[in-house]
């Protein structure tokens, strides 16, 4: 019997038709991930899982007694009770049924006859309930899960939260109810890589249904049983996780003669990538910086403009020194975010910078773009040095100016280093397709503006390039494209990010934030520095976070 | 000691009892299916001796779920429910149905179906064999 069934489902917001025509069952116990341009829909199909909107036409539904838990993108919560309120919500019911247990117990004492049966009946009925839950330690298990996805002090009021902060809670709450289908709308946004890690494995092991929209693709890779794509309103599904999605897409393009030549390259090298493994993989990445000649070379003999794909000027030449920390310290008051930090960025370089929020990662911009200093020691940039970066805390941005002009000023065509491009087609290709375009600045959603920032950012024409968490909120196919952007380009990066595989595949050294007012420096992807972890610090520095040993989820 | 203090050692000592509780319960059950290990085959025995109305039931000793009697006016179930993972697989008008239903989710061979019950368990008055 399918948990959840979609039989000709449409829905159209005004003009756009979102879903035509989509029929599908979803399995008791499947993991689905789903992946889609951004405003194709995915959003949507959730929204109508969840009960939360009807389809225009068709039929949706669950199966009877089917119960639905949704993280929506932006999460509803109580705004006059604290996260640890909030939290509690989710297992209120699970509350009561111990309280009861506890009063069956005690009246069982005195009860003889048929109210004794009558209390052992529910005594047993409650123990099927609480033995199904896992409710024994239902204390552990909410201290466990606020830990482990790092949400604020229990007793923080949740009006105050960020919007990180409160997707934090919410994905908590609905963890916790163990809805027989959980619905997730980019469950990752805003968690660290530790936060994430725990959260794979314990979906892996949930015991219901799960549906995710994600753009993490090792998530996908972790995670899913089934990939479905939902594009120009329709769904299709393919068996397997992302790098079986990836090969079964080349070859469905491939087939259907598709004119997008560039897309299917960008998913030819994508899924070259996937197949390179580990050691083929060091071998591109130390390529890179070995080739800075021929990179560069390459890139500023680059006349052809795909207007489909992300664009990056070819920088200006770099010279042998780009940027150099030495003994670098810096604090505010008491509270020290990094301490004697040295590194040596190569040309060709691209940085990933790792930690949570709040440990210097902004700071470390501000340094290398002049706009903070060091307590001690020195950051050095090279003179050929030019940096690409928008400060979003002070782009100074006018509200009242829509997004295409504050990208054109204007102007129907940008210059992109030697080539010009619609500017149009230059937003378009972070996702701002047709009426986005003239949504005023003043009203963008925080995924919105960070998607203008990095559009702004990279037609700078620098070659070192500060990019502030671009990954987020990205399509996985804007991701590719975003990948395959920085791996054309010449100059230098330094990013922060948590997604894994956009790490993996543009990395070439890792900054990582270990505690206190420790970095490390590493040459090398994602996974490699973790397996570097591993052996400097032990297995458990490179494991989840502490008690994840203990799953949510019944065995 | 601070409020908050208070409130962590008062959850703590709460979850300890919690805990003292089901296991007491898991002890009941298997007392029952030590007794049940000596007779082969499918096989219930109450969970607590002398009130019949929740039965463990196994085969060849080894756990296969509960059987649950349910009132509900003048009518009664069995409500059969499975381990380990607690989930109720239906319920039935006898508790031999009730057992046979957990051998056949548990995949145990039609033949060997046969229901024994210890301490004379009884439905609706009519004794099992």
């Amino acid at each position: 019997m399918y948990v959840y069934t979609m039989r000709g489902a449409r829905m159209a917001h005004g003009d756009k038709v979102v879903l035509d025509d989509v029929t599908l069952a979803f399995l008791p116990g499947a993991r689905i991930g789903v992946v889609g341009p951004n405003g194709m829909g995915k959003s949507t199909l959730l929204r109508i899982m969840a009960g939360l909107e009807r389809p225009t036409a068709g039929d949706a539904f669950a199966a009877p007694g089917t119960s639905v838990g949704v993280l929506e993108q932006e999460p509803r919560l109580d705004d006059t009770m604290t996260v640890r309120g909030n939290v509690e919500q989710a297992v209120a019911g699970l509350r009561a049924e111990l309280r009861r247990y506890e009063e069956v117990t005690t009246e069982l004492a005195d009860a003889e006859g048929t109210r004794m049966q009558d209390l052992l009946d529910e005594l047993g009925s409650l123990q099927e309930t609480l033995d199904h839950a896992d409710a024994w330690e239902l204390d552990s298990r909410l201290a466990q899960a606020m830990e482990a996805l790092r949400c604020p002090p229990p007793d923080t009021p949740v009006r105050g939260l960020s919007g990180g902060e409160r997707r934090r809670v919410a994905l908590c709450e609905v963890l916790l109810a163990q809805p027989d289908l959980l619905l997730l709308d980019e469950p990752t946004n805003h968690l660290d890589a530790e936060s994430v890690a725990w959260l794979e494995t314990h979906l892996a092991d949930y015991p219901g249904t799960v549906v995710a929209v994600t753009h993490d693709r090792y998530f996908l890779d972790n995670v899913a049983q089934w990939i479905l794509e939902i594009d120009r309103g329709h769904a299709y599904p393919y068996e397997g996780n992302y790098s079986t999605y990836l090969e079964t897409k080349a070859a469905r393009l491939k087939v259907e003669g598709r004119k997008d030549a560039r897309r299917r390259k960008r998913l030819a090298e994508e899924l070259e990538w996937v197949r390179s493994g580990t050691k083929g993989r060091r071998t591109r990445s130390r390529a890179r910086l070995q080739r800075y000649e021929d990179l560069a070379a390459e890139d500023s003999g680059r006349r052809e403009v795909d207007f489909e794909e992300i664009q990056i000027p070819p920088p200006p030449r770099l010279g042998s020194l780009v940027l150099e920390a030495d003994h670098v310290t810096k604090g505010y008051g008491d509270r020290l975010l990094m301490e004697d930090l040295g590194f040596t960025l190569p040309r060709g370089g691209i940085v990933g910078v790792l930690g949570p929020n709040g440990v210097g990662k902004t700071t470390l911009f501000r340094m290398i773009a002049g706009e903070e200093r060091p307590d001690s020691g020195t950051l050095r940039l090279g003179e050929t040095v030019r940096i690409s970066y928008v400060d979003q805390g002070r782009a100074g941005l006018d509200g009242d100016r829509t997004v295409w002009e504050a990208v054109s000023g204007g102007q129907d065509h940008i210059r992109l280093g030697p080539v010009e491009m619609p500017s149009r087609a230059y937003l378009a290709t972070f996702g701002f397709k047709g009426p986005d375009q003239q949504k005023p600045v003043g009203v963008m959603s925080g995924g919105e503006r960070n998607r203008l920032n990095l559009a702004l950012t990279l037609k700078q024409g620098g070659n070192l390039l500060l990019l502030d968490e671009p990954t987020n909120d990205l399509d996985v196919e804007t991701l590719a494209s975003l990948e395959g952007a920085l791996l054309d380009f010449s100059g230098c990066a330094v990013v922060t990010a948590h997604d894994r595989w956009f790490l993996d595949r543009v990395a070439t050294h890792i900054l990582a934030w270990e505690g206190g007012a420790k970095w490390f420096w590493f040459e090398g992807n994602f996974a490699d520095y973790e397996a570097n972890k591993a052996e400097r610090l032990g297995p458990e520095a490179a494991r989840p976070l502490p008690g994840t040993h203990r799953r949510l989820a019944r065995d | 000691m601070s409020a908050t203090d208070r409130d962590a050692g008062r959850a703590v000592v709460h979850e300890a009892q919690l805990t003292l509780i089901n296991a007491k319960w898991h002890l009941c059950q298997d007392r029952a299916l030590i007794r049940l290990r000596a007779r082969p085959g499918l096989a219930c025995a109450p969970l607590f001796p002398e009130h019949p109305v929740i039965q463990v039931v196994a085969y060849d000793g080894v756990l296969l779920g509960r059987a649950r009697l349910h009132r509900e006016g003048t009518t009664a179930r069995w409500i059969a429910t499975g381990a380990p993972t607690a989930h109720a697989i239906g319920s039935y008008r006898t508790l031999r149905a009730a057992a046979r239903a957990l051998a056949r989710a548990a995949g145990v061979p039609h033949l060997a179906r046969r229901v024994r019950c210890l301490d004379g368990a009884t439905e609706q008055g009519v004794r099992e064999g």
